[in-house]
């Protein structure tokens, strides 16, 4: 129950810092977390470039360019959970080294 | 899962289709000849490199949707054997340009194998955006085009003025060029001669100017071949290709250019290459030589070897047309590139690609014409 708790405080955490560079890098406000940036036209092409090197500039990480699927950069909540996964992931594979 | 993958031979008559629609006819319908010149562009020729494959988006339920070319080059690097990989053609379908398509295409292809990327046609802001976004930077010289006027009358009556037209405007144009035409026509140069460039004379040049381009393309004849024999086939759209080497009285190279002289149109430079004093030399016998074949202007691209000898030969500059982006994870290669020590020119980036030019009927002539390399 600690270990989820701490797990989801840690998720919301990551959702406000994607939704404070969104709201840097691209001037917009997000409605809300579940707000689809590209079905509203908040995230083009441009914008996307954008907050992918954001992200990884702010978290010092690259992402992997063969798993990308557009559909996890949907809106706030989604790239949370992406973001997140690949840094478990990552976190994983250097305590294993 | 990725819907970015290597573009295959089964996708190019969507690709086709795509480019028609974007860039070309805007209907989804190429001519034939279209999807097999870009067979010839994408597979069928020596500079191939399948680790620098172009790129399509292939979006689940709807196909091919994006697209972005490429051309390999292999380069030295103070003697260093290097990749460059030449964008082209970036399509994306009307109907996705707000689902990210292009960043990811562009964004793929930047992060490929090679050690250097450009671009030197004409990409909307956004694209160059997203270039500088991806830590791509403009090349400032490199983005300028020269242009120089060789027959005042018949450029400005190409350049539609109005009311100059019928035989009272020819009179009008003749006149006007007496006065005017004498000073902008070249005048033929002395001490100098030109005679037809071949691959051996080319291999030979590049390989004496090792000094003054720490990087250049390392070409061989095969592949030089190729280019060749691919620019003299449109040369019904775009003017025959001529390739001169200018010498001194006593036979040295001082430079030498390529460049396609659409007769009564404006002609495109492809290479023009010299060192130090020399490259005014040859700008002078090129400016001849084209005016002499009946071009009305003549354009290139400008580099900062050349920069100071189109002072005072009557060239206009024009920084607005076009946007000559590079992208490299080296800073040392980036320096070189952007002070011009780097010889990269129009006959190694998109600028000699005819696919947005060639009509049903050239495209149906090119492709007759079959895709021997060796031939």
């Amino acid at each position: 129950m600690v270990a989820s708790g701490a797990d989801e405080r840690s998720r919301l955490q990551l959702e406000e810092r994607i939704q404070a560079l969104i709201r840097d890098v691209l001037q917009v406000e997000v409605p809300t977390r579940e707000t689809d940036l590209i079905a509203t036209g908040l995230l083009d092409s441009l914008g996307l470039v954008s907050l992918i090197t954001e992200i990884e500039l702010d978290l010092d990480f690259e992402l992997p360019l063969d798993e990308f699927d557009v559909d996890s950069f949907r809106n706030v909540e989604q790239i949370a959970g992406y973001v997140a996964g690949f840094l478990s992931t990552s976190d994983e594979a250097r305590s294993a080294t | 899962m990725s819907r970015v993958r290597s573009l295959a031979r089964e996708d190019l008559p969507a690709v086709a289709s795509l480019y028609e629609l974007v860039f070309r006819s805007r209907t989804s319908d190429p001519p034939p000849g279209l999807a097999s010149y870009f067979e010839r562009l994408f597979f069928d020729h020596p500079f191939v490199d399948p680790e620098l494959p172009a790129l399509v988006y292939d979006e689940p339920g709807e196909g091919i949707v994006g697209f972005i070319a490429s051309y390999p080059r292999p380069f030295v690097y103070r003697e260093r054997s290097l990749r460059m990989g030449g964008t082209g053609q970036f399509v994306t379908h009307p109907n996705v340009r707000s689902r990210g398509v292009g960043a990811l295409l562009l964004r793929s292809y930047l992060a490929g194998a090679q050690d250097f990327t450009i671009t030197d046609g004409r990409p909307p802001h956004i694209v160059r955006a997203m270039w500088e976004r991806l830590g791509g930077v403009v090349n400032p010289v490199a983005s300028i085009e020269w242009r120089r006027v060789l027959v005042a009358s018949k450029f400005l009556r190409a350049a539609h003025w109005r009311g100059w037209g019928g035989a009272r405007g020819q009179r009008a144009w003749t006149a006007l060029n007496r006065i005017v035409g004498r000073s902008v026509r070249p005048v033929p140069p002395t001490g100098t001669y030109s005679e037809p460039l071949t691959v051996d004379v080319l291999l030979e040049g590049v390989s004496l100017l090792r000094e003054v381009f720490p990087l250049r393309p390392n070409y061989d004849a095969r592949s030089l071949k190729w280019l060749f024999r691919e620019l003299d086939a449109v040369a019904p759209a775009r003017g025959p290709l001529l390739r001169q080497v200018v010498r001194s009285p006593e036979g040295r190279i001082l430079g030498w250019y390529l460049v396609l002289v659409p007769r009564g149109q404006v002609a495109n430079t492809l290479q023009l290459v010299g060192k130090g004093d020399d490259v005014g030399l040859v700008l002078d016998q090129l400016f001849h030589e084209v005016a002499e074949r009946g071009a009305i202007a003549i354009r290139g691209g400008t580099t900062p070897y050349l920069y100071p000898y189109l002072q005072g030969r009557r060239c206009v500059l024009d920084a607005t047309s076009s946007w000559a982006l590079v992208h490299t994870r080296d800073p040392a290669l980036l320096g070189t590139i952007l002070s011009g020590r780097g010889l990269i020119t129009r006959l190694d980036s998109e600028r000699w690609v005819s696919a947005h030019r060639l009509d049903a009927a050239a495209l149906a002539k090119l492709d007759t014409a079959g895709t021997n390399i060796d031939a």
